[in-house]
């Protein structure tokens, strides 16, 4: 940092290019601005890790890594060219590294600052406050895709399977689902308007639009599941619902407290408000047989098996738990069986 | 069959057009090219051979196996047609030695290909290459010359329509170059270049020489191919897949951009 500093100095009360007031039009941090034609991505990358990691922002070197590169135009910043990370930058590039850097020094989550991020080789359009998809999530697709391809007699099929998710946030998971499985279609619902309208332009980018239904859908509401009914029964219901423990909330980061949506994060005292609703309305859409995938909280298995055992008239058993890539019990599969 | 043969009659072939009309029928083509495919030759033995081989066996250069045959169907048409030239008849006569012009014409460019199919080639002939220069022995002087070299394989690849990237650039403080590296893409780019690599000497006056001596030095070139595909063969059982996701409950807790798995290639060390 310091090194910085003494170089802007030199060059800047060198013969009068800019005069010494450039340095402090941001005046809440040192004048660390590069001058224009003097760095390169390399240097910009070690520039910025610097100051995020003195200000105390989580993955540095990532961030920097990252903003850098999508200024570049590529996807990490391992992928550019050797020749583009040496050769120096335009002032227009320095500027837009600076803008996304600073949001970046307010906490705000990576995938805010570039706007994008990818989910299961798809790139979605990033919004605040709607929920950034996990890494964990992809899995829960995965499962999804390797259960349908067993019953295969679903597939190819025009139309099926017929997938409903609750809580669709940016779309990952039903676009994801769309773009793998080519007959299927989709009805996805969330409460939240700015999901719904980001679910949409995401389905547009990615041309999935003619196969999914987006509707804005409150599952807590008493009653708002018969809106669905006109839709048919579905084959499966899949979602990645809030199940955050109510007292875990405030413990999350600063980034996630202050920009993703409390709503899609807080499933209530033991994080199961809203995994129980799914599961009280979900054989009203069923199918025979049909299935209900989840993403849920470590201690979730056990506290929905005992649930389940607790209402029998839903004629719902849990069939397998799934556990992700760090070994924790992350996915439920439900199935319908009876009347 | 000696190479350099084979080269020098190919470079005759290449200077000189083929055509024309002919005197002697079944040599149309230049003296060296009727020498190689002399009757009872090495080349013809080696030729009939191929051609002999049944189709059950393998046959191992099947283009030119295929050529081979045509140009003896085609030399055999030739001879046939000739009896006509002595014929009777004048129209028959006119069209039996077009026949013959033609079937000659044939013959010669059946033997040019024969002659291509013949010459080696590496598998590697058709990949880009990484041209690397270094400045050797001589100080300030080499570096000039190695600066000089670099611009004329510049200058060449332009010449011959190849793509030219400069990797890695280092000049010296006086215009000279320490050591340069470029990656070179293009038709048959490393079957022209690929020996040029090795250490290459220069005597002259330098540009910085006030007394007229005479300086040598060295500067050194390497050519690397590059391959087109890489077959890689990984036993999972070489891997170790790492997860260092936060420690508690992870899923909608956290928002890492690390993916935090990381796959490490046991035998390497790679991940």
């Amino acid at each position: 940092m310091e090194l910085w500093g003494r170089m802007l100095w030199t060059l800047l009360s060198g013969p009068g290019r800019r005069g010494g007031t450039w340095g402090w039009a941001f005046s809440s941090w040192q004048p660390h601005s590069p001058l224009a034609g003097l760095s390169s991505a390399t240097e910009l990358v070690r520039h910025w890790t610097g100051v995020f990691e003195k200000r105390g922002i989580p993955e540095a070197r990532e961030s920097s890594e990252y903003i850098v590169a999508h200024v570049l135009g590529a996807k990490t910043f391992q992928s550019l060219k050797p020749i583009l990370r040496t050769q120096p930058l335009t002032p227009q590039q320095l500027k837009c590294i600076q803008e996304l850097s600073s949001h970046r020094l307010q906490r705000m989550p990576l995938q805010y600052v570039l706007g994008e991020w990818d989910f299961r080789g798809l790139n979605l359009k990033m919004v605040p406050p709607v929920f950034i998809p996990r890494p964990e999530t992809e899995e829960l697709v995965e499962w999804v895709l390797e259960e349908v391809a067993r019953r295969s007699h679903t597939v190819g099929v025009q139309g099926s399977p017929l997938i409903l998710e609750v809580g669709c946030g940016s779309g990952a998971i039903s676009l994801s689902l769309l773009s793998e499985l080519p007959q299927s279609r989709v009805i996805a619902v969330d409460k939240e308007a700015a999901a719904i309208s980001l679910t949409r332009e995401n389905a547009q980018r990615l041309q999935l639009q003619d196969r999914i239904w987006i509707v804005p859908l409150d599952v807590t509401l008493e009653g708002s599941w018969t809106h669905l009914l006109p839709w048919g029964p579905v084959d499966l219901v899949i979602s990645n619902p809030p199940y955050v423990f109510h007292q875990d909330m405030e413990q999350l980061a600063p980034e996630i407290r202050s920009y993703e949506d409390p709503e899609a994060l807080d499933g209530g005292e033991e994080g199961m408000d809203v995994i129980t609703h799914i599961l009280t309305l979900a054989p009203q859409l069923l199918k025979d047989f049909g299935s209900i995938y989840l993403e849920v909280d470590p201690r979730h298995p056990e506290l929905v098996s005992s649930w389940l055992q607790s209402h029998p008239d839903l004629y719902l058993h849990l069939v397998a738990v799934r556990r992700d890539f760090c070994g924790r019990p992350r996915f439920l599969h439900i199935q319908q069986s009876g009347p | 069959m000696r190479p350099w043969r084979l080269w020098a009659a190919a470079r005759c072939l290449w200077a000189r057009p083929a055509v024309g009309p002919a005197r002697r029928p079944l040599s149309c083509g230049s003296p060296q090219l009727e020498e190689l495919f002399s009757s009872g030759g090495p080349l013809r033995t080696f030729l009939e051979r191929q051609a002999g081989s049944e189709a059950q066996l393998q046959v191992r250069r099947p283009e030119l196996v295929t050529v081979a045959k045509r140009l003896s169907e085609k030399e055999q048409e030739l001879r046939e047609t000739e009896h006509l030239l002595h014929d009777k008849n004048e129209d028959l006569r006119k069209l039996a030695e077009n026949e013959i012009t033609l079937c000659q014409k044939e013959i010669t460019q059946l033997k040019h290909q024969i002659i291509l199919l013949l010459v080696p080639s590496e598998e590697t002939d058709e990949n880009d290459l990484i041209l690397e220069v270094t400045a050797g022995v001589g100080g300030q002087e080499a570096m000039l010359f190695t600066s000089e070299i670099f611009e004329m394989y510049q200058q060449y690849a332009a010449f011959k329509r190849w793509n030219f990237e400069t990797l890695e650039y280092f000049p010296s403080e006086t215009g000279g170059l320490r050591h340069a590296s470029a990656s070179i893409g293009g038709s048959e780019a490393y079957k022209h270049m690929k020996f040029e690599g090795g250490v290459h000497r220069v005597q002259r006056v330098p540009k910085t020489e006030k007394q007229g001596r005479i300086h040598t030095s060295t500067m050194t070139v390497a050519i690397l191919p590059q391959p087109t595909e890489i077959n890689l063969v990984i036993n999972p059982k070489d891997l170790r897949i790492d997860t260092k996701r936060a420690s508690g409950a992870g899923g909608q807790h956290v928002n890492k951009t690390d993916s935090a798995v990381r796959i490490v290639h046991l035998p390497t060390g790679w991940n």
